[in-house]
């Protein structure tokens, strides 16, 4: 039963995985992958050894890390507030209208931040001076880059990510509700210990599958919303990539920043996968 | 539940039918009958990778088709055709990506176009693809004629002393230079497009001040606007002598320090930089300029409120869209800009011309695998031909477009750009440009910026190798520059940091690049 | 005490709105924040779409907000331009694709997934798949090696380009996994005492206890086909196979800085309002797909195998 699941991953994973070699290699497309020169750990050193790399290191570790402390949670709150609604015109009409952000691409999702942040008649700034207030180009400020980074995270991906919450809270039981009101449990006591318990193993899985992979901060969002002003702490793994790349043909050296990045997020993976079994007897593995 | 299950499964099985259909018999051929048997009277057909392929505007696909008149047309005239492989343009990076990935994969193509430096380089290096020079000789004279040796120097660089590539030539409608809205000056009392700094501040000064797109409101005017990492307005730097192009900086022989310096780090950007703040300063330029797309920039030309960018030529009637609400319009647009055929001159320096690339990216090359590279040539010289440059904008004679004298008129305007083929350009045929709905306005454009000349951007073809293991300082990257020059013209950091940044510039990398693209000029240049 | 709450539940206005046990602050707030957050999503959507239907000068000088402005249908029919004569088939293509995408992923996902969820002594490999599954979210194959295998399958310029590729979308099945792991266990007991096998348990008993998280898994598969463009990008050739988002992100990306031969003033031209008409046209479809699925949510349907 589990063979065409397994023939999937050895032919679609596996032996192109393989391929990862080119890391350590200076690999040129003429040659292949066997005649290419192999440099060993060079383009580690590279990328270890470039300039900007404290930054770009210590930018991707904090936005990955944000957007999980950030991000993570906000899915489960909101499934858990859809879950209190009866069925009914105003819960589909939010459930649907939740997830349409995840549609649009970044393209559209940053220029409408930006337009809504502008100092040229931005919304927000409008309401700022209609109260009194100084404008504040907020695109401008590397201040705000990560608040901005994160709130568009937010409300673009949560209720997409609710779903699955959606999914699990539909699988508990009504009847421990109602004897719990029976009994005289208060919703928020219900809450406590009947929902948060059963969306427990859902929320440990899909934590750890996040962590897995963390450093994964979006490349297309982080490209659209982002400006020089604001590149000492949006510059990360994906970017510098990019421009490496931009000369065309880095394929070793885009190749090598993946290892890098894959064997961080495997730590922090284990680690995660470890901890949430120590603490809940649950993990991935 | 059965009831749906079966449902499902019927849709399932006839969308199965329908992919392993499509698979069995959809599996394009992709090794298309490259090398047919060029028989002595059959024409040759060779296979060449250029083609783009644009959303929806259909594929360049000039596979084998003989019913397809302009296929037949080329064929008479000249003998042989291309059979063109087309990969998603995605702005260039999709078509070279995939062009790669075809490339790794073993395809043998027999002609290329390489579109980038770096995999022109590679397919030098790698044997595959030949020497020119001969055939260029022999075949193409044209071509040769377009460019003068100094260029033609510059091409052999990259080729150890021979020529490999036939590169684009600076194709005159795609200039670039400022545009004024003439009614705006009008309106804000201005006599004349200005050609001093003094003249320019003192008009952008007036938009601001009046109301000069004349709606009533005194305070929408953006006198002149850019783009996010500090693109598109080029002319504010050339005139204080900085070599921009399209917002890149670019390099500059300075005989003084005796390195071809780079734009990023040199006095004349600091000034223009400087300069530029001030601008900031006093609100005569965009103040979201340092964060504004393409997008947005375009629409607010295009919205009637700003007074002057710079662009390409070619452009200026999709960004006057205003002009169909205006009620004396002029469907062209062109009525309402005037350009400034170079920018103003800062006083005490002389006045410097645009900057343009005069050969651009590298568009043909010819492989070992080619079974008659001198039909190539042939077929590439004839496209360079006025007679080739006709048939490729306007099609063929009595079907496409006939001749009154020596206008065109156009009776057929040509569908997508699928049926004919591209190649090299070389001359401009100001009757093809007049022929075209905007036509007069347009050349009359035209023929101003041609007047005055352009610099020639002499550091285009500097090989990719120069930036190795630097790329961030590379014209399109320049990221040191951007970071601190944004924030100098903001003024979220005052200009004397300028001297701080230069020197961390040379220290991260900018010395190796430095010395590297100085060793390249004076190779090219036969310098000591 | 008791006696109060027992009241505040059975009470008419809270079996219409609250869930069981919920105060009148509680479902208030529960709908306030709801509301707010509804309104954050739905705003700047009405502001596209009002955009779609407006007078591109009028998008253009940003005086669009909610309603549009002159009204017209001109930016959806700007499309119907021969121009854009590839996007109708490109349309119906996306609509195979993810349709059978969807059915093929999410069957090989939950047929791969029940195994992997039984325990170690009824399937030791168990683990061993799952380490495979973990591996892959964390490791991508490089390009160039990942493309010259697909080529190398025969699978170029053809639809299975795009379906064996993602046969089993890891996260899916991670999710999965864990489901079934969560269902009762007498269930399977119950099955083997009857003398069903694995097949039986898989199809008879886990998958229509699924059916929440099949129908999650499904939607999550439907918006990755709907979305999808590297694969198409780089194995489809044909123009008659292409899927939509490749054509989309063509028409999408600026057209700006072209020595444009012919410009000439067609309002429509790339403008902002026509790209939001298309931005439109092309997430309608996998934008329905969710309410459709919505009745499979059904709470409570393990209760009722539990009972019997």
């Amino acid at each position: 039963m589990v063979l065409p699941g397994v023939a999937f991953f050895v032919l679609f994973k596996i032996i192109p995985g393989l391929g990862s070699v080119i890391a350590f290699q200076d690999f040129n497309i003429f040659k292949g992958i066997f005649r290419s020169d192999w440099v060993g750990l060079d383009n580690f050193r590279a990328l270890l050894s470039y300039s900007e790399f404290p930054r770009i290191f210590r930018n991707s570790l904090t936005i990955g890390l944000l957007k999980i402390i950030f991000t993570f949670p906000a899915p489960v709150i909101l499934a858990l507030l859809l879950n209190e609604l009866r069925p009914g015109a105003f819960k589909k009409l939010s459930q649907t209208a939740l997830y349409l952000p995840h549609f649009l691409s970044w393209v559209v999702v940053s220029q409408l931040f930006i337009n809504i942040l502008s100092p040229q008649g931005g919304a927000v700034n409008s309401v700022i001076a209609f109260f009194g207030g100084k404008e504040i180009f907020f695109m401008a400020q590397e201040k705000w880059f990560r608040p901005i980074f994160i709130i568009s995270s937010v409300w673009k991906e949560s209720g997409y990510e609710s779903i699955i919450y959606l999914a699990a809270l539909a699988a508990i039981p009504t009847e421990q509700y109602e004897s719990a009101a029976i009994d005289g449990v208060g919703r928020v006591q219900q809450l406590l210990h009947i929902t948060l318990p059963a969306l427990l193993p859902t929320i440990v899985v899909v934590f750890l599958l996040r962590t897995g992979n963390f450093l994964e901060v979006g490349f297309d969002q982080i490209w659209t919303l982002a400006n020089p002003l604001v590149w000492s702490v949006a510059d990360v793994f994906d970017t510098y990539v990019y421009r490496v790349g931009v000369l065309g043909g880095a394929y070793s050296m885009s190749t090598a920043v993946s290892m890098f990045k894959s064997a961080i997020s495997l730590t922090f993976l284990m680690g995660g996968n470890y901890v949430a079994k120590k603490a809940t007897g649950r993990g991935l593995f | 539940m059965k009831f749906h299950a079966r449902k499902h499964a019927a849709a399932a099985a006839l969308v199965l039918a329908l992919a392993a259909g499509l698979w069995a018999g959809g599996a394009k051929d992709a090794k298309a009958s490259g090398g047919a048997s060029a028989g002595p009277a059959e024409p040759y057909r060779f296979r060449f990778a250029y083609g783009p392929w644009d959303a929806g505007k259909g594929k360049v696909e000039l596979k084998d088709q003989p019913g397809n008149p302009y296929f037949q047309w080329v064929e008479q005239r000249v003998g042989v055709v291309p059979l063109i492989e087309s990969w998603e343009w995605q702005g260039g990076s999709g078509y070279v990506q995939s062009l790669r990935l075809a490339l790794a994969s073993g395809e043998k193509f027999e002609a290329i176009r390489p579109w980038d430096m770096q995999l022109t380089q590679e397919l030098i290096d790698s044997g595959i693809a030949i020497p020119l020079d001969d055939l260029l000789d022999k075949y193409a004279p044209t071509v040769k004629a377009a460019f003068s040796k100094e260029q033609w120097d510059m091409v052999r660089a990259a080729g150890k002393g021979k020529i490999y590539y036939l590169p684009q030539y600076g194709h005159i409608p795609g200039l670039r230079a400022g545009m004024v809205r003439k009614d705006w000056l009008k309106r804000a009392g201005i006599a004349k497009v200005p050609e001093t700094k003094q003249e320019y501040v003192a008009m952008l000064r007036a938009f601001k001040a009046k109301d000069a797109n004349g709606n009533g409101d005194p305070a929408d005017e953006i006198p002149v606007s850019g783009r996010e990492m500090l693109r598109w307005f080029d002319d504010l730097f050339v005139m204080h002598g900085v070599v921009m192009y399209e917002g890149h900086p670019q390099w500059k022989w300075n005989s003084a320090k005796g390195i071809f310096e780079s734009q990023q780090v040199s006095d004349e950007m600091k000034e223009a930089i400087a300069f530029i703040r001030e601008l900031y300063a006093e609100g005569l330029i965009d103040n979201v300029m340092p964060v504004q797309k393409a997008a947005d920039w375009q629409a607010k030309i295009s919205s009637d409120k700003v007074g002057t960018y710079f662009h390409l030529l070619g452009e200026v009637a999709s960004y006057s869209k205003f002009v169909k609400d205006k009620v004396d319009k002029d469907e062209s647009g062109l009525a309402y800009w005037d350009v400034m055929p170079m920018p103003p001159q800062v006083e005490g320096k002389p006045r410097y011309k645009n900057v343009y690339p005069l050969i651009q990216e590298p568009t043909l090359m010819i492989t070992k695998y080619a079974k008659d590279p001198a039909a190539i040539m042939r077929w590439f010289e004839f496209g360079s031909t006025q007679e080739g440059q006709i048939f490729k904008d306007l099609g063929i004679e009595g079907k496409d477009y006939v001749k009154e004298g020596d206008a065109f008129k156009v009776i057929n305007r040509l569908p997508a750009a699928q049926l004919r083929f591209l190649s090299g350009y070389t001359a401009y045929v100001p009757d093809i440009v007049r022929s075209t709905s905007l036509g007069p306005a347009k050349v009359a454009m035209i023929d101003k910026v041609k007047a005055a000349g352009v610099q020639d951007l002499e550091a285009y073809n500097l090989p990719p190798a120069t930036y190795k293991g630097f790329e961030d300082y590379a014209p399109a990257t320049a990221k040191l520059y951007r970071e601190y020059a944004s924030k100098m013209i903001i003024g979220a950091l005052p200009m004397s940091a300028w001297d701080d940044y230069v020197k961390e510039w040379y220290a991260k990398g900018g010395q190796t690049v430095t010395e590297r693209a100085t060793q390249w000029y004076k190779g090219i240049k036969g310098l000591k | 005490m008791a006696a109060g709450k027992i009241g505040r539940a059975n009470s008419a206005f809270f079996k219409s709105y609250g869930k069981f046990g919920a105060t009148p602050v509680e479902v208030g707030i529960v709908y306030l924040l709801l509301a707010a957050s509804t309104a954050a999503v739905l705003l700047p959507f009405l502001h596209e779409i009002a955009k779609s239907f407006s007078h591109p000068n009028d998008v253009e000088a940003g005086r669009v907000l909610l309603f549009p402005l002159r009204p017209t249908l001109g930016n959806y029919r700007y499309f119907l331009q021969p121009e854009f004569n590839a996007l109708p088939r490109a349309f119906v293509n996306n609509l195979f694709i993810t349709a059978f995408g969807t059915l093929w992923s999410v069957f090989f996902t939950a047929l791969t997934a029940f195994p992997v969820s039984r325990p170690r002594k009824e399937f030791p490999a168990g683990k061993g798949v799952m380490a495979l599954v973990i591996f892959s979210i964390v490791f991508a194959p490089p390009m160039i090696p990942y493309f010259l295998a697909v080529r190398s399958y025969g699978l170029i310029d053809s639809w299975w380009s795009l379906f064996l590729p993602h046969t089993v979308l890891p996260f899916n099945m991670t999710l999965v996994v864990s489901y079934y792991r969560g269902l009762p266990e007498e269930l399977f007991e119950a099955c083997r005492i009857d003398g069903g096998g694995d097949l039986r348990m898989a199809f008879n008993i886990a998958m229509p206890l699924s059916k929440p998280i099949l129908a999650t898994v499904g939607i999550y598969t439907a918006v990755v086909f709907w979305n999808m463009f590297l694969h198409p990008l780089l194995f489809i050739r044909s123009q008659d196979l292409m899927p939509l988002q490749v054509f989309v992100r063509s028409i999408l990306a600026d057209a700006a800085d072209m020595a444009g031969q012919d410009a000439s003033l067609n309002l429509f031209s790339n403008s902002q309002s026509s790209k939001s008409a298309l931005v439109m046209l092309t997430t309608a479809p996998i934008v329905l797909v969710y309410p459709f699925m919505q009745r499979h949510f059904i709470k409570g349907s393990l209760s009722g195998a539990l009972k019997s």
